[in-house]
């Protein structure tokens, strides 16, 4: 694997996350939308008492105006009569309307309620769905960035012993770490902002928000409930089509994965012979570089979640022990090395590369076959390592082990960094 | 011993008995105990009154009445109406229909074929008056001066004409030479007549150019001034029935609807009630239908009692009820119905359609769905939506009668919008059935309408003459709309008369005096803003009140008393003053008619019931109640010819500069009807030869010189009198009329002043012929003719006394005042401007001339007047009056400024 193909990866890694986030906060919109709608429920049942209380107003306001009329005509001198029952009718008919017009305002404003809380439940099956995409996408990201680099692996044995001798000079050379805590530091403005660039998902998930504003602002106008109705209906058809969209690249986003791997594996063949064979001499300067990039974008994600990550509910192995396959054995082997083998933060760094991978797994059968050459002899490794006897030790597991703990360090160190620099 | 006194005012006028003793009062010094044919002005003087010239006939001389039309003050016009007809004299002339004809030939046969020289539009029994040119014309042709013709046209070129008084027809023999002008009077067939639609009691409203005329049974008609006159024109004029729109009417009656045939053109509509409902409750007075009859409630709660049934609970009516106990009668063609078209009432058990229109809870609703029912239309807003324009309201007039409660309609407003009954509709108030306004007012920009309906009132929109609209075509009522009200008095009474006045407009009934104005100060009388209050009950009579300067003068209910109204400055509540207390004697008369004059001094006019005329000096000048007139003078009229005054109006002069009482007088031996002017008053500025003190009296149109003879001629109105004639500003003497003329004698001398009627005085005299142009007459001669001045009519007598002097500083009592000691006057001493033939005596005792000598003793010089105090003896006794009186009893001019005597009191 050549350091551009760990640039990549854990970009993908970085977009799943980013995507992930998206999707929980869609999730959130629509939770928001659901109160929303609740609440337009209960301003339209409010309307319609309101505009009895109006009505009785109304209709005790023309009975006083009608009153005063028949006292003034009296004490002006005159009988009720001739112009007196003119100004009378008159007052009785403009009273009507305005008792008519306080109905049917009242009507307006209910029906504009129902209308708001239709549009919110739109909007919040909106998205519900759009946060399913997100997610789908992001383990689409990241499992197409994967099978990359598990078919660079399997393809090149350079690449492997590059990829060693990039964690062995991670591990033995406290120097060049000092210096690409110097270089993170000095690129991070720079690639936050190139690294958090929004995707397709995120980009036609922001539609329905336009709409909910022009369907807020057809019914508060208050002006026409057909209009505010029709207003409603596009609202609702276009949040169908954003939640079409999400779908849609979701699906893209799973099929651009799936299909760059045949493609991909011809470009990494060559981006890895590139790499080893040719310029071993650049390569502490080009893992700095691609470093700090990578350090500076995850840096700023991480700093930006905290503790959220706290939710996450599982991990490879346990994805796979729960499709049955890995041994309840390896599984636990698997976890006790995590838990109390593993440096904490290497452990942390899995965690966060891990899940969206086990979640895909998790999701798609279809995923955990993709990924299952590469994660399952790398859980044997780490129940071996953890002293479990029934796990097996490979060496393409072991490659495997060395390649993701070697990320996991670097991610795991650079997460320490950027909370030692958040912190001063 | 001796002592003077002298009254130096007579603004206090005459006195009755009754308030003769009230020597306490200041205004005592100025009353007088007779005021005949005098009366005094501002100053304080008392001039004579002028005599009264005479205009024309009457229409064939029949009865007839004069209201002002001041559209002009430069050319003021006179409505003259007679039975159904209308003339107009404007000053001195009826007015012609300004095409007038030379005439080509006059036929020498019997009647005389008139001949002009081109084709005119006149018709038999229209008139025209004749003139001349040339007083040799004139001389030859005065058979056809000073009359009016009734013409017969045998062509269009070609009429024969005949005395619209006396019925002769005109003779063409020794007219044949002649040429005379003719001039066809213009004159309106009008509804009035005494047998009829009386016109004694048609009252006019005017604005500016348009008057409004109003009698009882008669429509109202307008009449409009078409062109202006000129100085070379008459005005022309446009009188037709009033076209008023849509209004005004009655109130709906109650319970009733009007089911109509159609929507459009002439629509049937029967009326009728609601029918009877077993689960309707009704009170006392609701009318229902009930199989085809109709009914009353007689009590309240009634409930399931079916009409018909229990005559306790209902009283079966006629048919047509709800207009008129007859219902629908023929009189009531052109009265007017107002309809409000609504569409059918919202029933939830009814299907409506897209489209379909319904009334519910007094708004107007269209389906927006088919298939709507049981959606309640105002909250069922995505099936119904409100419609504004759902409902109107129209108007027509009846065309036919068709049953007591049927008739044809003639829409005039939109059309109906729907053949549903109508559940509110109106009758006009006016028509043929229940009578007309019979007075009125215009007041800014509205004629106000009053009389049809006891206590109603009803208005016109502001600046539309004829709209008298009650809302707008949705119901609504704005600012502009008519109004209609009735005042909440406390009986039922008409209202006779309506005042415009600053603070609103003055209603007078019998019951009192109301006020109706603005609700709030300076802003106009507007449908939702007006009022009326009783301010008084002092009760007026069925008489137009007059505006005076600040005031307004009417005449109380029993006819017998003039009260001067206005509002106090202090209270702002309106007053009323009896003006007529200290002549209680003249109110006694009866008063039918007032007019007033400002100029040349403030008079009310009055005619009286016995046919004579009094007037009253009046001003006021303060606004407090509690300060007294300026001062209210009574004067007591007599005409020369003893006519019958029957009607009486106050228009401008000629010019505008003065006003002019006019009236009607009726020689009651023949029953023909004079329109007699007064002439201007003559003030210390005035010419002799300008003087005009007799009645009826004319300058003549006609004068020739024979031999030592003048004959005047044309005086076919004074035939077989006595009259008088002033000619040359001399008293020439009494004489006879005979064939129209009256012959004097060159060298006949007046009485007075001893000048001749004479050529040497007619030669002074046509140097300043433009000094008595009014009055002028060529006296044709041979070979010279010469223009006099010449009045010949009615002689009259002007007479004044003073009343007792009785305070110590006037009769020279030294134990108290004079009342009750007896006094004698040897001498008196009198003012007098520009007078002549005055005569000075006590009580009813001989009376002195006045010597008629300059103040140094010398002969008057010819057409002067003595301007100057004098002083002589009287012929009396010791009496307990002793009241200085003057007179004047030929033509001559007299103003007494100033009259005093030396008294002689014996004390006790």
């Amino acid at each position: 694997m050549s350091l551009g193909d760990l640039g990549s990866l854990v970009t993908a890694g970085g977009s799943a996350i980013q995507d992930l986030f998206q999707g929980e906060g869609a999730s959130a919109q629509a939770s928001s939308f659901t109160g929303a709608a609740t609440l337009a429920e209960q301003n339209a049942k409010l309307t319609a008492a309101s505009t009895r209380i109006q009505e009785t107003q109304t209709a005790r306001q023309v009975y006083q105006t009608i009153g005063t009329q028949e006292a003034d005509v009296a004490g002006a001198g005159f009988t009720e009569s001739g112009s007196a029952l003119d100004l009378l009718r008159s007052s009785a008919q403009q009273g009507s309307l305005a008792k008519s017009l306080v109905n049917i305002e009242g009507a307006i404003s209910e029906n504009s309620y129902a209308a708001q809380a239709g549009a919110y439940k739109g909007l919040a099956t909106a998205y519900n769905e759009a946060a399913t995409g997100d997610k789908i996408s992001a383990i689409g990201s990241i499992g197409g960035a994967l099978l990359k680099n598990v078919d660079l692996a399997s393809k090149g044995q350079t690449v492997v012993k590059g990829i060693d001798y990039v964690s062995g000079l991670f591990s033995s050379a406290p120097e060049v770490g000092t210096q690409f805590s110097g270089a993170a530091a000095a690129t991070e403005a720079a690639s936050t902002e190139s690294f958090l660039a929004p995707g397709v998902v995120q980009s036609s998930l922001l539609e329905p928000t336009g709409l909910l504003s022009t369907t807020d602002a057809a019914v508060s106008s208050g002006a026409d409930l057909s209009a505010a109705f029709a207003a409603s209906d596009v609202g609702v058809d276009t949040s169908e089509v954003a939640i079409g969209t999400s779908e849609t690249a979701a699906s893209t986003g799973i099929g651009d994965a799936i299909t760059g791997i045949a493609g991909d594996i011809a470009s990494g063949i060559g981006d890895a012979a590139s790499a080893v064979g040719g310029f071993v001499a650049d390569a502490a300067a080009e893992v700095a570089a691609s470093a700090a990039e990578i350090a500076a974008g995850i840096g700023d994600v991480l700093a930006s979640i905290g503790e959220a990550l706290a939710f996450v509910l599982s991990v490879i192995c346990t994805a796979y022990y729960k499709r049955g396959m890995i041994t309840r054995s390896v599984w636990h082997g698997a976890q006790l090395y995590g838990r109390d083998v593993a440096p904490r933060h290497v452990y942390e760094a899995y965690l966060l590369w891990g899940r969206p991978i086990a979640f895909l797994i998790d999701k798609s059968a279809f995923a955990a076959k993709v990924f299952a050459p590469i994660f399952i002899p790398w859980a044997h490794e780490l129940a071996v390592l953890a002293g479990e006897k029934t796990a097996k030790s490979t060496r393409w597991g072991r490659t495997v082990f060395r390649v993701t703990y070697a990320f996991s360090d670097i991610l795991g160190r650079v997460m320490q960094l950027r909370r030692l620099y958040a912190h001063t | 011993m001796e002592a003077s006194y002298t009254q130096t005012s007579f603004l206090a006028g005459e006195w009755s008995e009754w308030a003769q003793s009230r020597f306490d009062l200041p205004e005592y010094k100025k009353a007088m105990s007779k005021c005949l044919n005098a009366f005094p002005v501002d100053e304080g003087a008392v001039p004579r009154r002028p005599g009264f010239e005479f205009l024309g006939t009457s229409r064939n001389g029949a009865a007839g009445r004069l209201i002002p039309f001041d559209f002009t003050d430069a050319l003021p016009y006179d409505m003259e109406f007679t039975d159904g007809h209308l003339r107009f004299w404007s000053e001195t002339q009826l007015a012609s229909t300004n095409d007038n004809q030379v005439v080509s030939s006059i036929s020498g046969a019997n009647p005389a074929v008139f001949t002009l020289p081109a084709a005119v539009t006149w018709a038999t029994n229209d008139q025209a008056t004749f003139s001349f040119s040339s007083p040799a014309d004139a001389v030859t042709g005065v058979t056809l001066l000073n009359k009016q013709f009734i013409l017969t046209m045998l062509t269009t070129t070609t009429f024969n004409a005949t005395d619209a008084v006396t019925g002769v027809q005109v003779n063409g023999s020794g007219l044949t030479a002649l040429t005379p002008t003719v001039a066809h009077i213009s004159d309106f067939t009008t509804p009035y007549s005494v047998a009829g639609a009386d016109w004694h009691s048609l009252r006019s409203v005017q604005s500016y150019d348009l008057a409004m005329l109003l009698h009882s049974s008669v429509a109202p008609q307008a009449l409009l001034v078409l062109n202006a006159p000129t100085a070379s024109s008459f005005a022309s004029f446009e009188f037709t029935p009033a076209s008023f729109q849509d209004g005004p009417y009655l109130d709906p009656p109650p319970n009733s609807i009007a089911t109509i045939s159609g929507t459009a053109g002439v629509v049937q509509v029967t009326v009728g009630y609601n029918a009877w409902a077993s689960g309707t409750t009704y009170g006392i007075g609701v009318p229902v239908t009930n199989d085809g009859q109709d009914y009353i409630s007689l009590a309240n709660n009634n409930t399931g009692v079916t009409p018909g049934t229990n005559a306790k609970m209902w009283l079966p009516l006629g048919s047509g009820s709800m207009v008129s106990a007859k219902g629908f009668v023929d009189t009531d063609v052109g009265r007017m119905i107002r309809l409000f078209s609504e569409p059918i009432i919202w029933d939830p058990s009814t299907t409506f359609a897209a489209g379909d229109t319904v009334a519910y809870n007094g708004s107007y609703f269209t389906s927006l769905i088919d298939s709507n029912t049981n959606n309640e239309p105002d909250i069922s807003t995505t099936d119904w939506v409100i419609n504004t324009s759902a409902a109107i309201w129209t108007w027509g007039i009846i065309t036919q009668v068709n049953s007591a409660n049927s008739v044809s309609l003639q829409l005039q407003g939109a059309n109906l919008l729907y053949t549903v009954p109508v559940q509110t509709w109106r009758l006009g108030v006016w028509s043929n059935t229940t009578g007309w306004p019979t007075c009125g007012c215009y007041q800014e920009g509205r004629f106000w309408f009053a009389g049809a309906v006891p206590n109603r009132v009803d208005s016109s929109a502001p600046n539309a003459a004829f709209n008298m609209s009650p809302t707008a075509q949705d119901g609504t009522v704005a600012d502009s709309n008519a109004i209609s009200y009735t005042l909440n008095a406390s009986q039922t009474n008409p209202i006779f008369a309506m005042e415009p006045d600053h603070q609103g407009i003055l209603m007078f009934t019998e019951e009192g005096e109301w006020l109706m104005s603005s609700g709030t100060a300076g802003a106009p009388m507007t449908p939702s803003n007006i009022q009326a209050h009783i301010e008084t009950k002092y009760g007026s009579s069925n008489i137009l009140p007059v505006r005076t300067g600040l005031t307004i003068c009417f005449v109380q209910r029993q006819k017998k008393r003039l009260i001067e109204f206005l509002v106090d400055v202090f209270s702002q509540r309106f007053f009323g003053k009896d003006l007529s207390v200290f002549a209680r004697h003249l109110g006694a008369r009866g008063v039918e008619e007032l007019a007033y004059q400002q100029q040349p001094a403030p008079f009310v006019w009055e005619r009286c019931t016995d046919g004579t005329l009094t007037g009253t000096t009046y001003r006021r000048i303060s606004l407090f109640s509690t300060q007294e007139p300026e001062f209210v003078g009574w004067h007591q009229h007599q005409l020369g010819s003893n006519r019958f005054i029957e009607s009486i109006c106050v228009s401008p002069s000629g010019g505008g500069t003065l006003d002019a009482l006019s009236m009607v007088t009726n020689n009651l031996a023949t029953n023909v009807r004079y329109v007699e002017r007064m002439t201007p008053l003559m003030d210390e500025t005035s010419p002799l030869t300008q003087a005009w003190f007799l009645d009826c009296a004319v300058t003549p149109p006609a004068a020739s010189l024979s031999g030592n003879t003048v004959t005047f001629s044309g005086l076919w109105h004074l035939e077989g009198k006595k009259v008088s004639v002033f000619a040359a500003a001399l008293d020439c003497g009494d004489f006879i009329v005979t064939g129209g003329q009256v012959a004097v004698t060159l060298g006949t001398a007046d009485p007075l002043t001893g000048y001749t009627f004479d050529i040497p005085q007619f030669n002074l005299l046509q140097p300043m012929v433009d000094d008595f142009s009014d009055q002028s007459v060529t006296i044709v001669g041979s070979p010279t003719s010469y223009t006099i001045p010449c009045v010949i009519g009615f002689n009259y007598q002007s007479q004044g006394q003073l009343v007792r002097p009785q305070l110590p500083v006037d009769t020279g009592a030294k134990t108290g005042p004079g009342f009750g000691k007896k006094r004698r006057q040897a001498r008196y001493a009198v003012a007098l401007s520009k007078s002549l033939g005055v005569k000075i005596g006590v009580d009813n005792g001989k009376s002195r001339p006045v010597p008629a000598i300059s103040p140094g003793g010398k002969q008057l010089p010819y057409l002067s007047t003595y301007s100057g105090i004098v002083r002589d003896t009287l012929e009396n006794d010791f009496s307990f009056d002793s009241m200085l009186r003057w007179e004047t009893t030929r033509p001559y001019p007299a103003t007494v400024t100033a009259l005093g005597g030396f008294i002689t009191t014996e004390d006790v």
